[in-house]
């Protein structure tokens, strides 16, 4: 084993050349290029999944924006169907409580009316009266002057002016 | 073939291994006066004529080197045809030594380009080497008397010296191809050194230089010869000793070192290679 | 002393001296380097070539003392 032995070396010369050329020519070749192959799909996988991830982070802004301002237009309708509704019930009311107002002001025209109308009759028939009773009680008729005093003295003394107040608001 | 898809992976190597150990005690018989030293002696298995010197006829080394070259043939066959996208078990190993030998052995020495250059060399160094360190652990029927043995043949001094001579020769190549001949044996001498000292410096390259050559063969043909005569003495003891007890004992442990002489052929493939991609680089790039 | 036994004791003496140095010298080698992978871990495949191309030149030292046991035992006569 430590003598010098031409022929082994002959040898293997011959089979290491023969290794190697058939490593080189047609082993290191694909096995290289299979290798980066493997690289440059995984560099490119990588660089589709950064992109899509990109795309979808786009994607959800775009529709956290779309979002946002779908809610401010729907809050703002909301808001302006709620102005018009307060506003309407607003005109109703102020529509209603002028009709009311009105309503009064011709019921107490009317009592107003009716009041003075009775206080009219009621000076006449007073005035009547009291002719009639003047006449029966003194006996003779009296002239008109006369009359006419009497009756503002009877009427001052029923002091219908108080009830005409009274019958006011 | 269902009993043998239900044997789990992981039982195959330690079949397989019994296997071997069960072989190679089998055909040796009784045979008490068992010299390690005979285990490596090459005796032709097939005289052929001698050329002047050269004895080319096959001996045990020999038909273990065309093993490893057959094997390697194969691997490459199987590279060249059948790479998948997607890669199955064989594969990713395949690939794997080939990344080692691509980016760990001469990516990480050498320098951007001139790796892609000298890859061939050292990633075919790195498999010859690897396939005949693990060829050499397979017991072939080429023993003294025929029976099974095992051999590396990188446990020949001859071997390993012209694979490292194949790394000088190549070293040498690459210098002088990179800088022209007078270029490259400048590169030798620090230019900085005083002129009584570079004389000196001039010398000790050269020693180094045949040093290497030296330690690159007898490193790997050293250590393939005694993990085998390790290996050898291991498995002869049972015969020696010529008792049961110590058989089984025995082919335990040898057992045990024949899976560290897988561990120890990768290792010095390994080394091999990194050491030639060194020296190469070492002649290419310039030194401070 | 026969040559026999001189040249067997060579042999053994060879041998165990001169592993004796090598084996202190990985001892060191694979320390340090294991803890310079332990503070940089980053660096570990870089570190790591560099300890096998470290490993084998120590080592080539324990086995140019195994080739002169070799010599002593198989080839001085």
């Amino acid at each position: 084993m430590l003598t010098l032995n031409p022929g082994l070396m002959f040898w293997t010369a011959i089979t290491f050349a023969i290794a190697v050329f058939v490593l080189w020519r047609f082993a290191f070749g694909p096995l290289q290029k299979v290798i980066e192959d493997r690289r440059a799909a995984i560099a490119e996988s990588i660089a589709t999944a950064e992109e899509t991830r990109a795309e979808a982070a786009r994607l959800l802004a775009e529709y956290r924006e779309t979002l946002a301002s779908v809610r401010a237009e729907s809050e703002e309708i909301l808001e302006r169907s709620r102005k018009a509704g307060q506003s309407s019930k607003d005109d109703i009311v102020e529509e209603a409580r002028r009709q009311a107002q009105r309503t009064v002001e011709q019921a107490q025209e009317q009592i107003e009316r009716d009041v003075r109308a009775a206080l009219q009759q009621l000076k006449g028939e007073i005035a009547g009266l009291t002719m009639a009773a003047t006449e029966q009680v003194i006996g003779k008729s009296l002239d008109d002057a006369d009359h006419r005093r009497l009756i503002d003295e009877a009427l001052s003394a029923a002091n219908l002016d108080d009830l005409e107040l009274g019958s006011g608001r | 073939m269902k009993l043998l898809k239900r044997i789990p992976l992981w039982a195959w190597p330690v079949i397989a291994l019994a296997a071997l150990a069960v072989l190679f005690v089998l055909p040796g018989g009784v045979k008490a006066n068992f010299n390690v030293s005979n285990e490596f002696v090459l005796q032709p298995v097939i005289k052929l004529p001698k050329i002047g010197p050269v004895d080319l006829s096959i001996t045990k080394g020999v038909i273990y080197l065309w093993v490893a070259v057959v094997v390697v043939c194969l691997f490459a066959a199987l590279v060249n045809r059948g790479l998948k996208a997607r890669p199955g078990r064989l594969q990713v190993a395949l690939e794997g030594l080939y990344e080692l030998a691509r980016y760990g052995i001469a990516g990480s020495v050498m320098k951007e380009g001139s790796d892609v250059t000298w890859f061939p060399y050292i990633g075919g160094a790195f498999f010859f080497i690897l396939v005949c360190n693990l060829c050499g652990l397979i017991p072939l029927p080429f023993g003294e008397r025929h029976q099974l043995s095992f051999y590396a043949a990188t446990g020949n001094l001859n071997v390993t010296l012209t694979l490292a001579l194949c790394t000088f020769v190549f070293t040498q190549y690459a210098g002088i191809h990179k800088k022209g001949a007078v270029g490259y044996v400048k590169s030798w001498i620090i230019p900085s050194a005083p002129p009584v000292l570079k004389q000196f410096i001039f010398v000790m390259h050269i020693i180094s230089e045949f040093f290497r050559l030296v330690s690159l063969s007898v490193r790997l043909f050293a250590n393939m010869l005694a993990g085998h005569a390790i290996l050898g003495v291991f498995f002869a003891m049972a015969l020696v000793f010529q008792s049961y007890l110590i058989a089984v004992v025995l082919q335990a442990g040898s057992v045990t070192l024949y899976l560290f002489e897988i561990f120890i052929a990768a290792i010095q493939a390994f080394i091999f290679a990194i050491l030639s991609a060194v020296y190469v680089s070492s002649a290419i790039e310039d030194e401070e | 002393m026969d040559a026999h036994a001189a040249k067997l004791l060579g042999a053994g003496l060879a041998i165990g001296l001169g592993v004796f140095g090598p084996g202190i010298g990985l001892g060191s080698m694979v320390g340090s380097a294991l803890e310079s992978i332990a503070r940089q871990p980053e660096l570990r495949g870089e570190i790591r070539t560099n300890m096998f191309i470290g490993i084998g030149i120590i080592e080539a030292l324990a086995l140019y003392a195994f080739v002169v046991s070799l010599i002593l035992l198989f080839v001085v006569k």
